[in-house]
């Protein structure tokens, strides 16, 4: 027994159960692939979702890192994308380019247990939004899961908007 | 049996929390949520600082990634954001009359040498981006602050509003 446990100090076992503070490592917690596109209807889609687990956000300051990616179609007019926690938006893009590609990503920090702080940024083919990044303060609980979505609205044409990827990470 | 046992547990508890291969995480340093305005005044004021332990960037390759963020305030009174890296300007984010705003800048400072960085910078505000390509100096060896500025145009309290940051290292 003496030597397993000369062993397990060796290898940093027991550093690790007596709590040594851990480096603040950013780990993926999921990452999607999936193609999804907006139906032929102009009402707002969920094109994809993932379920942050009750408590992931279990302190102030920890952060959740969602990226997003896809395209929008030839179809003339102002089509859109955006990132929700729950129903808040987080990263949001509405475009009239056609035929590019966009991108969202929005940070959002646990700021209380009920309460968060997003950032989001967003691009499309050459552009950015002339609103600006997005600043919000989702009123979530953290103590419960949160659906994290990418939502698309479209102008009536099938794959007016389509989803091409998806990472969240998680910061601690 | 029972010591077997248990170091086979702690070796499990161990492995199964650590990344793949921990040499190549990316890690947090720091990240803020605390806003910080300016003052009735036009003096160039830290709106939030980060001191970079000594030796971070302890190789060369060794990066960070910086993203900062804040608002300005609903009027026409011209305003200033720096990003700074040590001494280094990385960017002037904005220098304009940004009348009820948000700002954005991301920076990736990577080490070519023991006393030289290569860095990107770029910001967005008012719907464009911009980028600057700068090469700091700052030496490795010692701490190095990273730093958010605002200036006021025009001495009114509040003009520009630091509202995040993250910092992370990229090994």
């Amino acid at each position: 027994v003496k030597s397993l446990l000369v062993l397990a100090l060796a290898l940093g076992a027991v550093e690790q159960v007596s709590l040594v503070p851990q480096p603040r490592v950013i780990q993926t917690l999921t990452s999607n692939s999936t193609t999804a596109g907006t139906p032929a209807s102009v009402n707002p889609t969920t094109l994809w979702s993932y379920s942050l687990p009750a408590n992931a956000l279990d302190y102030d300051g920890k952060a959740i890192r969602v990226t997003a990616w896809g395209t929008v179609s030839a179809t003339v007019g102002v089509k859109g994308a955006q990132i929700q926690f729950n129903n808040d938006v987080v990263s949001v893009r509405g475009t009239g380019q056609t035929s590019v590609t966009w991108w969202l990503q929005a940070v959002v920090t646990r700021t209380g247990a009920a309460t968060l702080q997003g950032f989001g940024t967003d691009f499309t083919g050459n552009s950015v939004s002339g609103a600006g990044p997005t600043i919000s303060s989702p009123g979530i609980s953290t103590a419960t899961a949160i659906t994290i979505s990418v939502v698309g609205t479209g102008l009536g044409v099938a794959n007016d908007v389509v989803f091409l990827g998806s990472t969240v990470e998680i910061m601690p | 049996v029972k010591g077997l046992v248990l170091v086979t547990a702690l070796l499990t508890a161990q492995v199964g929390m650590m990344p793949a291969n921990p040499a190549y995480a990316t890690r947090v340093l720091t990240n803020s949520t605390t806003t910080a305005s300016t003052g009735a005044n036009t003096t160039e004021t830290d709106l939030w600082t980060y001191s970079m332990p000594a030796n971070t960037l302890v190789a060369d390759g060794k990066a960070v990634r910086i993203a900062v963020y804040g608002s300005t305030a609903a009027n026409a009174n011209v305003k200033t954001v720096r990003l700074y890296f040590g001494s280094t300007l990385l960017r002037t984010v904005f220098s304009a009359a940004s009348n009820n705003e948000t700002w954005y800048a991301t920076a990736v400072v990577l080490r070519s040498g023991a006393s030289a960085e290569v860095a990107v910078t770029y910001n967005i505000i008012s719907g464009t981006v911009a980028s600057t390509n700068t090469a700091p100096n700052e030496a490795t060896a010692s701490p190095i602050v990273i730093r958010v500025t605002g200036q006021n145009g025009t001495a009114t309290a509040g003009d520009i509003v630091f509202r995040g940051a993250v910092v992370e290292l990229l090994p």
